[in-house]
C-alpha cells in the first residue's frame, strides 16, 4: 500500500515557508514511506501540482470567508491529478503542528474516511445551531482516506455546485449536513438506527450521512480553542501527550498565525 | 379571515406533550422551538392561510419545505383548509421529530421526512407546495426545475429583506423579486405585512 500525503496553498494566506515546514513536520513524524505533493495555484517546487480552476466562477468575495472548496478536488484524484500516486490518502491543512509520530494514521482501517471531529465543540450546540448552518462538529484540517473513497463527495459538489456554494460558505458546514451524523456519531454505526423516532426504518438523509467519522480523541486540539468540551478547554496551551495541534484562526480574525508564536516558532 | 387557531382538547394534549417532551428529550431544542411559536410566527401563518382560502385553489396534499416544527400551520391547514395530507421536508433531525410529536392527532395524514429539497426531488404527488423559508434557502427556480412533475401545482412562498441573520442567505426585496425568483408566470396575490417583530414578510401565491 502506498502512502501519499496532500496539503493545498493558494492566494497569499499562506507563503512557500508553511508547505516546507509541513513536509519536514512529516519527515521527522512519518517513519512510514510516503509522496509528498502540494496542491497549488502558483506551482514552483517539483512537489507542487497545479490546482483546477474549475470552480473558481462560483467564489463570492462578498462571503467575507476563507474559501476552502478548493480542497475537494483532491477528492477525485483520478479525474483532476491523476500523476499522484499511491492508495492510502491523508491531508493535512498548512497551519499545523506535529507532535509525535503519526504512522497510526495510515494504519487507520478507512472503512469510513476519517476527519477531524472537533471534539472541543460541545455537541449540544451544534445540534441547535444546524439548522442555522452553524457551529459544525467537523474540521477538515486533517482527512485520511482511500484514493477514489471520496469521489462521491466531489461527484456530489460538481453536480450540485450552484446550490452547495450559495447554501453553505464553509466547507465544514456542507460535510456536517451531508456525510456526517452529528445525532448519532457516539453509537458505532452498524447500531444506528435510522429512522427509529418514527417506528420504521427510513433511509439515511440523502443517503450520505453516515459517511465520515471523526478521528479519536487524543489525535488532535485545537490552539485558539482547546481541546474536549467540557472538561479541558484550556486555549493557548500545548499539549505535547497530543498527535497534532491545529490552528485554524478564522478568516479576517485577529488571532496571531503560527509563525508569529513564540512558544510555536521553537517546535515548528 | 382567519385569525385564531382553534385550540381544541386534542391539541391541548398534543402539544403540552410535545412540549414536554422536547425539553425532556431534546433540550437543546427548546429555544427554537419557542422561536418558533412567537406571536409573529402565528401571523405570518394566519395570514398564509386567509390569502389561500381568498384565493381559491383546491388543494387536498400539501408539501411544507423546511416547515420546522410545522406546528401552527399544519394545524391551520387541516382543521380551516381542510387539507388531506401534509408533508413536512426538513434537513433538521430535530424538527423532524418533534414536528411528529406536535402533530400526532394527524396521523398517518401527517409526515416529516429528512430531505434537502434543493438538491433532491420530491417523490409524492402534492398539489400545494408551501415554503415559508424562502430566505434560509436557494431561489426557488432551482425546487421548481427538480421537479417538473409539479408544474401544475400551487405554490406558497414567503420571504424577506431582513439580511441581519447569518442564515438568512436569500432576502428579497419585495414580493415580486420573490415571484422572479420562483418564474412564476401566473400569481393569485402577492402582498407585503409587516409583523409584530419589526420584520416585513413579502408572500405570493402562484405557480
Amino acid at each position: 500500500m502506498e502512502n501519499t500525503v496532500l496539503c493545498v496553498r493558494w492566494g497569499d494566506k499562506y507563503d512557500d515557508t508553511y508547505v516546507k515546514k509541513l513536509k519536514e513536520q512529516l519527515e521527522k513524524h512519518l517513519t512510514v514511506p510516503f509522496n509528498f505533493y502540494c496542491l497549488t495555484d502558483n506551482p514552483k517546487e517539483e512537489y507542487d501540482i497545479q490546482l483546477p480552476t474549475v470552480w473558481d466562477k462560483y467564489y463570492r468575495a462578498d462571503n467575507k470567508m476563507f474559501w476552502a472548496y478548493r480542497k475537494c478536488y483532491m477528492f477525485n484524484i483520478d479525474k483532476y491529478f491523476p500523476q499522484i500516486k499511491g492508495s492510502q490518502f491523508l491531508y493535512f491543512d498548512l497551519d499545523v503542528l506535529i507532535h509525535q509520530n503519526i504512522d497510526c494514521m495510515f494504519e487507520l482501517d478507512v472503512y469510513r474516511p476519517y476527519i477531524v471531529r472537533g471534539w472541543w465543540n460541545d455537541a449540544v450546540n451544534c445540534k441547535k445551531n444546524y439548522g442555522q448552518i452553524k457551529s459544525p462538529p467537523l474540521n477538515s484540517s486533517c482527512i485520511r482516506w482511500h484514493r477514489q473513497q471520496l469521489s462521491l463527495i466531489e461527484k456530489h459538489i460538481d453536480k450540485h455546485k450552484e446550490v452547495i456554494f450559495f447554501t453553505y460558505r464553509t466547507i465544514d458546514n456542507y460535510f456536517n449536513h451531508f456525510w456526517y451524523n452529528i445525532w448519532e456519531e457516539d453509537i458505532p454505526y452498524h447500531e444506528r438506527e435510522r429512522g427509529a423516532d418514527v417506528g420504521k426504518s427510513i433511509p439515511a438523509f440523502d443517503a450520505g450521512i453516515d459517511f465520515l467519522q471523526g478521528f479519536p480523541k487524543g489525535y488532535f486540539y485545537s490552539w485558539y480553542k482547546g481541546n474536549i468540551f467540557p472538561d479541558d478547554m484550556e486555549d493557548h496551551k500545548l499539549r505535547l501527550d497530543h498527535k497534532v495541534c491545529l490552528f485554524n484562526n478564522s478568516y479576517n480574525s485577529p488571532d496571531d498565525e503560527m509563525k508569529d508564536i513564540e512558544d510555536i516558532k521553537k517546535l515548528w | 379571515m382567519v385569525d385564531y387557531l382553534k385550540f381544541t382538547p386534542e391539541i391541548s394534549n398534543n402539544w403540552s406533550r410535545a412540549w414536554h417532551e422536547t425539553q425532556k428529550q431534546r433540550p437543546w431544542a427548546f429555544k427554537r422551538l419557542l422561536d418558533a411559536s412567537t406571536e409573529s410566527q402565528m401571523e405570518s401563518k394566519l395570514w398564509l392561510t386567509t390569502e389561500l382560502m381568498s384565493a381559491d385553489i383546491s388543494s387536498k396534499n400539501v408539501a411544507l419545505l423546511g416547515g420546522w416544527f410545522a406546528h401552527i400551520i399544519t394545524t391551520l391547514l387541516m382543521d380551516e383548509v381542510n387539507v388531506d395530507t401534509v408533508t413536512n421536508f426538513e434537513i433538521d433531525q430535530d424538527a423532524k421529530f418533534i414536528s411528529y410529536k406536535f402533530n400526532r392527532r394527524y396521523k398517518p395524514n401527517y409526515k416529516a421526512k429528512r430531505k434537502n429539497i434543493t438538491i433532491s426531488s420530491l417523490n409524492e404527488n402534492c398539489d400545494l407546495i408551501i415554503n415559508t423559508s424562502c430566505e434560509h434557502m436557494f431561489p426557488m427556480w432551482k425546487f421548481r426545475e427538480l421537479n417538473p412533475q409539479l408544474k401544475n401545482s400551487w405554490y406558497v412562498l414567503q420571504s424577506t429583506d431582513d439580511d441581519q441573520y447569518d442564515d438568512h442567505i436569500n432576502c428579497v426585496k419585495d414580493e415580486f423579486h420573490l415571484a422572479e425568483q420562483a418564474n412564476f408566470t401566473d400569481i393569485k396575490y402577492s402582498g407585503e405585512k409587516k409583523l409584530p417583530n419589526g420584520m416585513t414578510r413579502f408572500m405570493v401565491i402562484g405557480r
